[in-house]
Order: structure tokens, then C-alpha cells, then sequence
């Protein structure tokens, strides 16, 4: 039996380190071969919570400068899509707010994505770890294939 | 042309990322090399005279294994999909990542034989996660 794979959208969950491209070139593969939707998915981090620190002026500021950064990360992920599109890709883009692993899982459910595709690491640093634990949990609790793109330290 | 390999060792995990890599393999018109890594048995005593059979049937009983599985899925080359087959010895990872030095994707059941079920990956697909040059696909069976 040659069972056919349901063909779906491919999420592709980037975190604008410097090997943001190669993850996207491979969900670009993916959803070309298929002829499917790729959704350019940023997670960003919550608002930084400041234990001891309640002055209002501080959180006033920091919010304000979040504010700052999750619109400057939306624009450079609207602009990938819109170049993905002028390319013959469709590409949507997606930022969200809060627990990485969980949002990533939660945009694949909402999208009915059939393929997810992240980096090996992330943004974290913790380079001596063999898989990075976004990817891992990632790929522990998802219910689609995982592409995981190697992504390692210079060092 | 481009190069999928899978990892395959007979598991319900490497199965289903047997049928994954075959449609890819479809979908990108590449070629699809199947991959099986058979291990001599580690022991951790002397066995009896005659209890463990000579590695060349291991080798011969994992080439079955293999061709008993694509039976048993109906994945054969064709003119869509150019498939090759490989049994090796040695350690499964480091098998597979040897057949994938020059692959496009490298796929691999999120769990095979021999993995401990508290593992958070399999251990074999952990590796490959881990070492692999290429994009690894981690398919799950369920």
C-alpha cells in the first residue's frame, strides 16, 4: 500500500539568527515540492517580567521598547514573505508572543500545517547542547513530520 | 538530482518515515536511498558454542528484514522514484549519517527498535539530529 501524504501548509518557525536562511530555504523546498502555503512563524519572547521592580516608569519603558522590537520583527518577516511571493512561493507571516515550544505547536494546530521546520538550535546560546530544547520538545509533543535544520555555533 | 535518505529498521516509526521519504522523494524528484544498520550482538557473557550465528547471516537476515518491509509497504523503485538500498554494520547513527554525508534530507522514525520509551527522542534520531549536515526529518508513526 502506497498510502499519499495529505499535503498541508508548512510552518516554518524562525528566530532571525544568522542561520535564519537556510531554515527557510528548506520550508521553501518543502512547500514548492508540495505546492503548499508556508507560514514564516517568529515566536517572541513575553514581556520581561521585572521581579523587584515596580516602578511604573520602568515598566512603562520596557514595555514601549517590546513594542519597538515585535514591530520591527513583524516588518522583516513581512518583507521575507513578500520576497518568497515575488518568488512564486505563498508565504504568510506570523509573529506570536509566549512560551516558544507551545506557540510554535499551537500555530501548526491553527493552520493545519502538515510540516513543521525549525533550526536545530535556536537563539539560546547553549550551543553544548546536542539538540536545543525548543527543537526537542518540539519534536517530543508534535503530531506532524519535524525538519530539523542543523544549526550550529561558530565556535 | 537530489538524494533522500531513510533509515530503516523494520519499526512502525521507520515505516511511516519510509512512506514520508518516498513521497518527498516523488514530490522533488529525487532519488530514495533506504538504509538499514545491522550491529553485531554486544554480550555481556560467553555464549554457548553455536548460540550467535556468524555476522555474515546478521548481514543477510537484515537484507531480508529490509526487502521484507518494502514488500510488506509496496514501496519499489519506479520511474517516479529511483530507489537504491543499503545494509551496513555498525552503530545505527552513525550508519545513517555516513549514508547522509552527501543527502539533501536525512529520515528517521521518531522512535525505532531499541529505544528506551522514556527517551524523549529515540536515541538513533537524537544522534542524527544531533550530527547530521543535512536537514533531518523526524516522522512520527502514530
Amino acid at each position: 500500500m502506497t498510502e499519499g501524504r495529505i499535503v498541508g501548509d508548512v510552518v516554518v518557525a524562525i528566530d532571525f539568527s544568522d542561520r535564519t536562511d537556510a531554515v527557510i530555504a528548506e520550508g521553501v523546498a518543502l512547500a514548492r515540492a508540495a505546492g503548499s502555503t508556508l507560514h514564516l512563524l517568529h515566536v517572541a519572547a513575553g514581556e520581561p517580567v521585572l521581579a523587584g521592580y515596580d516602578k511604573d516608569e520602568i515598566s512603562a519603558f520596557t514595555r514601549e521598547a517590546r513594542a519597538g522590537e515585535l514591530t520591527d520583527e513583524h516588518r522583516r518577516l513581512r518583507e521575507t514573505a513578500e520576497q518568497l511571493g515575488a518568488g512564486g512561493v505563498d508565504a504568510r507571516a506570523l509573529v506570536v508572543m509566549g512560551p516558544t515550544a507551545q506557540k510554535i505547536l499551537e500555530a501548526v494546530e491553527h493552520v493545519g500545517a502538515s510540516h513543521l521546520v525549525l533550526g536545530s538550535h535556536g537563539r539560546g546560546g547553549l550551543h553544548h547542547l546536542l539538540v536545543g530544547s525548543v527543537a526537542e520538545e518540539v519534536v517530543r509533543r508534535a503530531t506532524v513530520p519535524v525538519v530539523l535544520v542543523p544549526v550550529r555555533g561558530t565556535h | 538530482m537530489g538524494k533522500i535518505v531513510v533509515g530503516v529498521d523494520g519499526s512502525p516509526g521507520s515505516r511511516a518515515a519510509l512512506h514520508w521519504a518516498h513521497e518527498e522523494a516523488k514530490l522533488r524528484g529525487a532519488t530514495l536511498e533506504i538504509v538499514t544498520v545491522w550491529q553485531f550482538p554486544v554480550m555481556t557473557s560467553l555464549p554457548a558454542f553455536g548460540a550467535v550465528p556468524p555476522p555474515e547471516d546478521l548481514g543477510a537476515d537484515a537484507e531480508r528484514t529490509l526487502l521484507a518491509v518494502l514488500s510488506e509497504e509496496g514501496i519499489a523503485a519506479s520511474d517516479d522514484v529511483p530507489v537504491s538500498t543499503v545494509v551496513t554494520e555498525g552503530a545505527a547513527a552513525a550508519g545513517l549519517l555516513e549514508a547522509a554525508k552527501d543527502a539533501d534530507l536525512l529520515v528517521v522514525g521518531s522512535r525505532g527498535h531499541g529505544g528506551f520509551t522514556g527517551l524523549l527522542l529515540g536515541s538513533v534520531s537524537h544522534q542524527c539530529a544531533s550530527h547530521a549536515t543535512c536537514p533531518v526529518v523526524v516522522v512520527r508513526s502514530d
